[in-house]
This record gives C-alpha cells, sequence and structure tokens, in this order.
C-alpha cells in the first residue's frame, strides 16, 4: 500500500494549508497587540507637552488637507501593496510553487483592483464631503491637519481588553476552521467555497464586489476624512 | 464545483453569526464590549498594522474576484 506519497501529500497540504493561516492571524494578532499596547501606555509617556494627545504617529504628520489625506491613503497603498507581494512571493518559493501565473496573476491582479477601486473611493469620498453632515465641519470644507490624526482613541481605551480577546478568539476560530477546510478535512468547506457559492448568481457577485469596496472606503479612507477638527 | 455536506456550510454561518452578535452587542452600548471598528483602529494605530490589513483586503479581492479569471482577449 502507498503510504509514503499519501502521508507527504498530507503533510504538504497540511503545510499549505496551516503557514499561511498561522502566518495571516499572527501578523493581525501582532498588530492589534501592539496598537491596544500603545493605546493603554500612560499619556505621559504618549505624547510630548506640545503634541496633541493621543496623536501618535499621525499626529507628527506634517502639511494638512487634502494633501495630508493624500499622503496618508498613499502610504497605506504602497505599504500594504509592497507587504501582500512580499508575503506572496515567499509563499510561492517557500511553501507551495502554486500554478504557472500565479506571481503574474499576483503582481498585475492586485494593480488593477487598486486601478478600480481607486476612482471608486476618490467619487464617494468627494460625494461623503459634499453631502452635509452633522459633525461639525460644513459641507465641502476640505479636511484639515489635525483632521487626520487617529480617531476616538480615548472612546476605544474604555473598553477592558477582555472585550479585545473576545474578538481574537473569534478570529481565531474563523482562521483555525478555514486552517482546516484548506487542509482538506472532509466535509469542511474552505470561505472560497462559501464565497463560490454566493458568487454563482450574477447579483452575488456585484452584492459581494460592493461589500469589499465598501469596506476599503470604510477602512482605508473615510476613517481619515470623518474627523472631528482637532 | 465541489460538494460539501450542509453541516459545513452552517458551521460557516454560526461562526459569521457568533462575530454579527458580539458586533450586535458592542452596538447596544452592553459595556466591555468594543466594536468591529475599534478592533481595527486598534490595529491601525501603527503603520505596519495599517499595510497588514490594507495587504488583507487587497488579497481577499485578488482571491475572490481576480483569480483564476480570464479576460476577453487574453491569449
Amino acid at each position: 500500500m502507498p503510504t509514503g506519497p499519501v502521508i507527504v501529500l498530507a503533510a504538504s497540504a497540511d503545510r499549505q494549508a496551516l503557514v499561511p493561516m498561522a502566518a495571516g492571524y499572527l501578523i493581525l494578532m501582532s498588530a492589534l497587540a501592539l496598537g491596544l499596547r500603545r493605546l493603554y501606555r500612560p499619556r505621559a509617556t504618549q505624547a510630548g507637552p506640545g503634541q496633541s494627545p493621543g496623536a501618535g504617529s499621525a499626529g507628527s504628520r506634517r502639511g494638512g488637507g487634502w494633501a495630508a489625506l493624500a499622503r496618508q491613503v498613499t502610504g497605506t497603498v504602497v505599504g500594504g501593496y509592497l507587504l501582500l507581494m512580499a508575503v506572496v512571493v515567499a509563499y510561492y518559493y517557500a511553501v507551495a510553487r502554486v500554478g504557472p501565473g500565479f506571481l503574474q496573476s499576483a503582481v498585475t491582479g492586485t494593480a488593477l483592483l487598486i486601478g478600480l477601486a481607486a476612482p471608486v473611493f476618490a467619487a464617494a469620498s468627494w460625494l461623503a464631503e459634499r453631502l452635509p453632515r452633522q459633525r461639525g465641519r460644513p459641507a465641502g470644507h476640505p479636511p484639515v491637519a489635525g483632521d487626520l490624526l487617529p480617531p476616538r482613541e480615548v472612546s476605544i481605551a474604555r473598553h477592558p481588553v477582555i472585550g479585545y480577546l473576545a474578538w481574537a478568539v473569534l478570529f481565531g476560530a474563523l482562521f483555525a476552521w478555514e486552517g482546516l477546510a484548506l487542509a482538506r478535512v472532509t466535509g469542511i468547506p474552505s470561505l472560497s467555497d462559501v464565497v463560490r457559492v454566493i458568487m454563482r448568481y450574477p447579483v452575488g457577485r456585484w452584492a459581494l464586489f460592493a461589500l469589499w469596496l465598501w469596506a476599503g472606503w470604510q477602512l482605508f479612507i473615510r476613517r481619515w476624512l470623518f474627523l472631528p477638527r482637532a | 464545483m465541489a460538494r460539501y455536506p450542509l453541516i459545513g456550510y452552517l458551521a460557516w454561518t454560526v461562526l459569521f453569526g457568533a462575530l454579527f452578535a458580539w458586533e450586535g452587542l458592542a452596538r447596544a452600548g452592553v459595556t466591555g464590549v468594543p466594536a468591529f471598528s475599534g478592533v481595527f483602529r486598534a490595529i491601525m494605530r501603527n503603520q505596519v498594522g495599517r499595510w497588514a490589513l490594507f495587504a488583507l483586503w487587497l488579497w481577499a479581492g485578488w482571491h475572490f474576484f481576480v483569480r483564476g479569471w480570464h479576460f476577453l482577449l487574453r491569449a
């Protein structure tokens, strides 16, 4: 009975499944832990006498308005894109030589998505700025430098760490379940399988793509637009 | 497309249901429960966290919407 190749195959599948899942979870949770550590650090050591409380790295940013927003977004896009490319290349050469065209697809496909999302984000931001809001800043007023600070940090600190730990456990369950699915444990569909079911229908595809765009705009653009004046 | 027993899909529903339930508690103002946005805000407090989150978002878009698709006129 050829148990050798089967064991090698299973080990390879485990490696392909567990390494990215564990690495992704660890990266996210490390970032969360770092953020919480900075958040819960006593304020005296966090901000200097002339610095606005909770300003952090963003507070030291020079310039203001749309230029600062553009710098912030560009920094996130370039850094995130390069990080993803580094992870993809490392995965390809160290974990699994996925089919031909994988690296090319990663480089061009993600660039295409950024190109598609950019005008949508710009239009959404322009519209959001035009719409009257109840946040104190009149409609059409461009954001100023003080606007581009990490928002409402004091309100984050009100929550005990256990609340964030619960989120970490929930995310951990998602990553673990996905890891089991990718390791080909019988009867467990991967998230891709679930998404594929939704994307069988055009409406499902549109809805998911819209959801993805909305999430990106909310996470990387909107939160920097709608902060109260310093 | 591979077929899986319904229980496998139900498990995903339960997991996402738990996420939504926890978020619901946070939105309802239950003490000690941070919202989803609060978690992301904490992650994005540092530059590397912002990069990681953007990379994750971009990867999701590529994985679900681009990979495996062949554009028109492509050889």
